[in-house]
């Protein structure tokens, strides 16, 4: 029932996202057909391009062929390269997916791990470390970390590949790029939320059952503390697959993010538009996914929904 | 990159709960103390100096710079640093250090821009939207929801790409990404304040709504906003900085650190210097905002979590080396189920230890009921947790004195033998059942826990004990219950859980802190009564902590008056409420409405003045001030009255005698 | 303030109700009925007196309280105040008339703008309505105000955190005495307060009372302080008054075995008769008000009904939670009437018909009359 909701909700705003997407292409200056055209092309050749990408249908079925590209290649091609958008996406996807879910499986077990230490080690300089080090690792532009690994182990050490994606090696330092953020965030969430639960009673009807320390913080504060945490990790994903346009640039990854980077700048708009499509449908995707892991967690949740 | 609302809004609820907390010495909020108080953390101060730093290389960069910013110089290409050129030179042979301390310019310039557009069109957005609701509300948390589809940079980007790169477009195009979060956070914080009582209460006195959201709301949540501001300020320069970097930013030949960045990324291989200067301002600077907000936050934020004073280790220790000293002059094992002697119990504060409770003896036989009554400030919860050996860790501890728990001398025991002493002898029942309960496990997990620890039993077992346990607190259904959770129950039901809970390993002393006070009166009548038939079956001792004379008169067999952290009259309830010694009992006793009915009083025998901030006790007699015996006579100011026999109970007033017939 | 000499009530209110819509989920195409918070209140407070409405939580005091302010529309029925219908005001004509109600809440934590001083706090309800013509005179009146409440000049420049409980509770206190209303509406005044600090609240309000010739009514659910403070009292279960009259007469002489209930859980400080007394605990807890038991609502509590059920024939009673309790109860919504000679009003099918109370439960009864 819920996740019926939850879907019922996000199908309205994937709609409204794809309409958003959809009217971007008028507000592009310039004209789509004349620069798929080129500019040797005579005007009526332009006008069979205008046609062919049913630019002078009405607009709802402009829509609906702009909607039809997602499923049939043929309708959307890449101004740049004249190919399927759907092959340059798919092509680069796995490496984009690669980096985003590497970089928030390290994050978040650094940040969960230093969050709990940070949070049990109150005032002390593990602590004061823990805390600066993750301020640090927030205020920390992943284009100039990135510039620095490269500069670190790819150009000084030389123990890594600086650029391109074609083994294992040449992932690891853009995971570790990525993975800063979320681990720095996650680290901060972990320390704040545990603290709040540490205050609670039920922390001590646990300690007079008789519980070990041990077994106070795994078994009640933590999971406690975890609901919070969750949706900020799908936050996190959803930031590190828009993060993507950034790392793939510093590392030179042929990823999706580089993708629409070279396509804004050469203003090959079939592919920004598809693209863009493609990061709003991971992060509705995504905060769905966390919603539901939320409502495993917290059995409030669950009934909230239902008064809802 | 950052799409996460700094967490502060949603969940602003103050989070002590029930806890005993040190007294708080009251701070006085207006402008200057909020400055200070900033500047009195380091991460405060440091942001700020930070902040102020930037903003001086900003405002005066045209003096600053050593040379053109513009100036091109083939001849000097890519130079390291010098004593002519401090930050080297660039592959054009400009000289990096004026164009940084000029880009300062503009990269804190579409922060600012970037915030200010945010913050005028989501501030207001997330306000009508909490205040009006309805469609207004709906139509906005849609387009938010909306907004929140596209990773930020990616949303900056198409901006972007339909305006162009430049950096007005730069500005506009991160403001509207941080619309979002500005909005749903001024709404969260907005509802949050209109659902405060003071709100009510200048709606009821006859304040239109726009007085209500410009004298009490924006005032209110003008800190919260601050706070999101400053760290915004951090993300939204690294967004834009990014785009800077990637070439859709600041356009060449105007300095920006993004943009130099990503200038620099051809070179990095051979003058990694050039990125070097670049980013070390931009993470510094990102670095002040966040500090800042930090700052601001914990001053502002009242979730954020609290600083945690130093050294609180050190004194702890050292409080328990005395506690330890005083126990062992008076080690005489004792065989009632609960005995204090002489108990002194301090928390830590940032004036130093500050003791509550100030050397208490009591003891509670097997099969008794020992109520101890007093207002808060008393000390009574502090006494109740320290028996529990529940005291906060790091926070209060022992200072003085023993405590002895089914015979055992509870500082004296390692980590594990406290551990089986809470397991076997000890059950607690806390005042507030909602937050005794975790709230993501099924009473039948948490009864369950309570039975398995440190025991064999197989899981059939554990659950027949489990509904045993539950019929015993009358729950009807248990086998049915076991599979719900706490906000399943009503709150008698979730007291009655946890006493179920408490009684499971049979404990020898039943330890109450005010079971029944956030329960409606005839639930209250429910569980006191079940308290009493167990302690009927079981034979345990129960020690009640509460405030409702009432209570003790009807459920309890001894009482204990507390008052500023001592016990200052005690004895069997039908002896102490039949004829009080002490004037502080007296006077509570008399000025309950209902005896006053019963003597046709039309005014209430009132006790002057306020319960004592403990901190700030009077020499001698605490109860001094408020006292209408005590009469100006030198003996109270000089001298602590100790407890002593005075009739059939104890009394600690040095004028026990007089009490009217 | 002529109005004051005048004669009559100060507030009626008849057959008034304040429903909340309940929202449906997404895909349940089901209305759901209303919650019925306050269903069918009547009741008139004479100018001068202390009106007190008595519940546990969820019986709709809260909610009734702020339809009395104002604070909330009636769905249903009518309020009159001083002759004027509220429901027939538009918003600033309400805004105008909370001159004349104010409202004292319960926790003087949360009811003070952290961000005001005690001066702003009590400005601002000069401001509002238009009270005085220039600063001094708002000064005196604000002066005049803090020392009728206890509090010195002093206290007017410091925020509500500098302040006691006490202290606070006296602010607010002040702020709804401050433009001279005619009614004041009392949220639970003292439970949040210390034991020693409610006394002088208690005494400072009837004080008030007398000097400024004020209305009040109180919501508590404390019944001895309704034997202390009030005139008359109405005791409310689910959204209804299930006995209402004189307060003397209601807690010491019970009808309704609710009210019942209520006073015997009041336990008075006498040791030897708190113990020695059989109390009768009333089982079981509030139903929600979203699902209202049918015909008398407290019949799936109701110890009257259970004592009464087992004595009728098997076609008259029917079986609720385990008990035979009579069929009347579960089948039909009880009318008020008045069973004796007093003016009460008393909403049960059988109390007070049959058999008389019985002592044991009059509780405040034995002490008053020991204490005479």
């Amino acid at each position: 029932m819920f996740v019926l909701n939850r879907l019922a909700a996000a199908l309205p705003t994937l709609f409204i996202v794809s309409l958003l997407v959809f009217w971007f292409v008028d507000l592009i200056p310039g004209d789509p057909a004349r620069i798929l055209a080129g500019p040797m092309a005579s005007q009526d050749e332009v006008e069979v391009i205008r046609d062919r990408m049913g630019l002078n249908e009405p607009g709802p079925q402009r829509y609906l062929h702009f909607v039809g590209g997602l499923f049939d290649p043929d309708i959307a091609v890449s101004l740049r390269t004249g190919r399927p958008v759907a092959t340059e996406i798919s092509e680069r996807l796995p490496n984009t997916l690669i980096i985003a879910i590497g970089g928030l499986a390290l994050g978040v077990i650094l940040g969960t791990t230093t969050g709990i230490i940070c949070a049990l080690r109150q005032g002390t300089w593990v602590d004061t470390v823990i805390t600066i080090l993750t301020l640090g690792g927030i205020s920390m532009p992943i284009y100039w970390l990135g510039l620095l690994c490269i500069w670190l182990f790819a150009v000084h050490l030389g123990w890594l590949p600086a650029a391109g994606a074609e083994s294992w090696r040449h992932f690891v330092l853009p995971i570790l790029a990525v993975a800063t953020r979320p681990a720095a965030t996650f680290s901060r969430l972990v320390t704040a939320s545990l603290l709040e639960v540490m205050g609670r009673d039920y922390l001590d009807t646990a300690r007079s059952k008789g519980l070990t320390e041990a077994q106070v913080i795994l078994r009640h504060a933590l999971r406690n503390s975890l609901v919070a945490a969750v949706s900020v990790a799908g936050v996190q994903f959803g930031a590190m697959l828009g993060g993507s346009v950034i790392t793939e640039t510093v590392f030179g990854i042929p990823g999706i993010g580089r993708l629409l980077v070279d396509a804004v700048s050469r203003a090959d708009y079939p592919v920004i538009q598809y693209s863009i499509l493609m990061f709003a449908f991971f992060f509705v995707v995504i905060n769905l996914v966390t919603d539901l892991i939320t409502l495993w967690l917290d059995p409030r949740m669950r009934q909230n929904v239902r008064a809802r | 990159m950052r799409r996460s609302e700094p967490a502060i809004a949603p969940q602003m609820q103050v989070t002590a709960g029930t806890l005993p907390q040190a007294p708080e010495i009251a701070p006085a909020p207006p402008r200057w103390s909020q400055l200070r108080q900033i500047l009195r953390q380091p991460k405060g101060m440091i942001g700020l100096a930070l902040v102020l730093f930037y903003a001086v290389i900003a405002l005066f960069a045209p003096w600053i710079a050593t040379h053109d910013p513009y100036a091109q110089s083939f001849i000097a290409t890519l130079q390291p640093p010098s004593s002519t050129h401090w930050f080297g030179t660039d592959e054009l042979g400009r000289d990096v250090f004026s164009r940084i301390v000029t880009g300062a310019r503009t990269s804190l310039g579409i922060g600012i821009g970037g915030v200010l557009v945010a913050f005028v069109i989501g501030v207001p957005l997330g306000v009508l939207s909490a205040w009006r609701g309805g469609k207004i509300d709906f139509l906005t948390m849609r387009a938010v929801d909306v907004m929140l589809s596209f990773p930020d940079i990616v949303f900056a980007l198409a901006v972007v790409a339909v305006l162009g790169a430049s950096t007005q477009n730069v500005i506009f195009a991160v403001g509207l990404v941080s619309v979002p979060v500005f909005a749903r956070t001024a709404r969260a914080v907005t509802l949050s304040t209109l659902a405060e009582p003071y709100i009510e209460g200048s709606v009821s006195l006859g304040c239109s709504p726009t007085r209500v959201v410009l004298r009490h709301v924006l005032p209110n949540i003008a800190g919260i906003l601050l706070t999101l501001s400053s760290l915004l300020f951090a993300s939204t320069l690294l967004t834009a900085s990014g785009l800077g970097f990637l070439g859709l930013g600041t356009q060449p030949p105007n300095p920006e650190w993004g943009t130099m960045l990503g200038e620099s990324r051809s070179y990095i291989r051979t003058h990694p210097h050039l990125a070097t200067f670049a980013g070390l301002f931009l993470a510094v600077s990102a670095l002040a905002f966040n500090l800042l907000g930090e700052a601001l936050r914990s001053v502002y934020d009242p979730s954020a979590p609290k600083v945690q004073k130093r050294g609180a280790g050190a004194w702890m220790n050292g409080a328990r080396g005395i506690a330890q000293r005083l126990s062992d002059a008076d080690a005489a094992a004792s065989a009632a189920p609960v005995e204090t002697r002489n108990l002194h119990v301090a928390y830590l504060t940032e004036d130093g230890p500050l003791e509550v409770v100030r050397g208490v003896s009591l003891r509670i036989e097997a099969g008794r009921t020992l109520a101890i009554v007093g207002e808060s400030g008393s000390g009574k919860s502090t006494l109740l947790r320290a028996i529990a050996t529940l005291l906060p860790q790091g926070r209060a501890a022992i200072s003085g004195g023993s405590v002895t728990v089914g015979g055992q001398q509870v500082e004296r025991l390692n980590t594990r033998q406290i551990r089986e002493l809470r397991r076997q002898k000890i059950g607690v029942v806390f005042q507030d059942a909602a937050s005794a309960l975790n709230p993501v496990l099924t009473i039948g997990d948490q009864i369950g826990e309570a039975l398995r620890t440190g025991s064999s039993l197989s899981p059939d077992e554990i659950r027949s004990r489990s509904i045993a346990l539950l019929e015993d607190v009358n729950i009807s259904d248990p086998e049915k219950r076991l599979a719900m959770y706490p906000h399943q129950f009503s709150g008698g039901m979730k007291q009655r859980i946890i006493i179920a809970m408490a009684l499971a390993q049979d404990p020898q002393v039943l330890l109450a802190d005010e079971p029944t006070s956030a329960l409606d009166v005839t639930i209250q009548q429910q569980i006191l009564a079940l308290l009493r038939d167990m302690q009927r079956k079981r034979g345990m001792a129960i020690l009640l902590v509460t405030h409702d004379l009432g209570l003790v008169a009807r459920y309890a067999d001894d009482v204990g008056v507390m008052y500023a952290g001592r016990i200052v009259e005690a004895g069997e309830v039908a002896e102490v409420f039949r004829a009080p010694r002490h004037p502080y009992t007296l006077s509570l006793r008399d000025s309950a409405p209902s005896v006053a009915a019963a003597r046709g009083l039309r005014s209430l025998p009132a006790i002057p003045g306020e319960p004592p901030n403990i901190g700030k006790l009077p020499d001698g007699c605490a109860f001094r001030p408020r006292c209408g015996r005590c009469d100006g006579r030198s003996l109270c100011a000089e001298a602590v009255p100790e407890l002593r026999p005075v009739g059939a109970q104890t009394t600690a007033c040095h004028f026990a005698e007089e009490t009217g017939a | 303030m002529t109005d004051l000499t005048l004669s009559g009530d100060a507030i009626t209110a008849r057959d008034l109700k304040v429903h909340f819509p309940v929202r449906g989920g997404l895909f349940s195409r089901r209305v759901l009925p209303p919650v019925r918070a306050v269903d069918g209140v009547s009741f008139r407070i004479p100018r001068g007196s202390c009106f007190a409405i008595v519940g546990e939580s969820g019986s709709g005091k809260s909610t009734l309280a702020r339809a009395i302010v104002g604070l909330l529309r009636a769905t249903e029925g009518e309020v009159v105040m001083d002759g004027t219908d509220l429901a027939a005001l538009d918003d600033a004509q309400r805004r105008q008339m909370r001159r004349k109600v104010q409202l004292v809440l319960q926790d003087p934590h949360a009811s003070l703008d952290p961000r005001m001083t005690v001066r702003a706090t009590l400005r601002e309800a000069l401001i509002v309505h238009d009270l005085c013509r220039d600063r001094d005179e708002q000064d005196r009146r604000i002066e005049e105000v803090v020392r009728q409440v206890g509090l010195s000049i002093s206290h007017l420049d410091r925020y509500p955190n500098a302040l006691s409980g006490g202290q606070r509770q006296r602010v607010a206190i002040a702020r709804g005495v401050i433009c001279k209303p005619t009614v004041l509406v009392l949220d639970e005044p003292v439970s949040a307060l210390d034991v020693s600090v409610q006394a002088q609240i208690i005494n400072l309000l009837m004080d008030l009372q007398k000097a400024l010739d004020l209305t009040y009514v109180i919501i508590t659910h404390d019944l001895s302080l309704v034997g202390f403070m009030a005139d008359d009292v109405g005791v409310m279960y689910l959204g209804r008054f299930v006995e209402i009259g004189p307060a003397r007469q209601v807690c010491n002489h019970p009808v309704h075995p609710y009210t019942r209930s209520l006073l015997a859980a009041v336990a008075g400080v006498d040791p030897e008769h708190e113990k020695s007394r059989p109390v009768e605990i009333l089982q079981g807890s509030v139903p929600s008000p979203v699902a209202m038991p049918p015909g008398c609502t407290f019949h799936t509590r109701c110890p009257l009904a259970r004592d009464l059920g087992p004595r009728l024939p098997p076609g008259e009673r029917v079986t609720v939670e385990g008990s035979a309790i009579p069929a009347l109860c579960a089948a039909e919504v009880p009318e008020p009437r008045q069973p004796g000679a007093e003016p009460v009003a008393v909403t049960c099918h059988f109390a007070g018909s049959g058999q008389p109370p019985e002592t044991a439960a009059t509780d405040a009864a034995d002490l008053q009359d020991k204490g005479r």
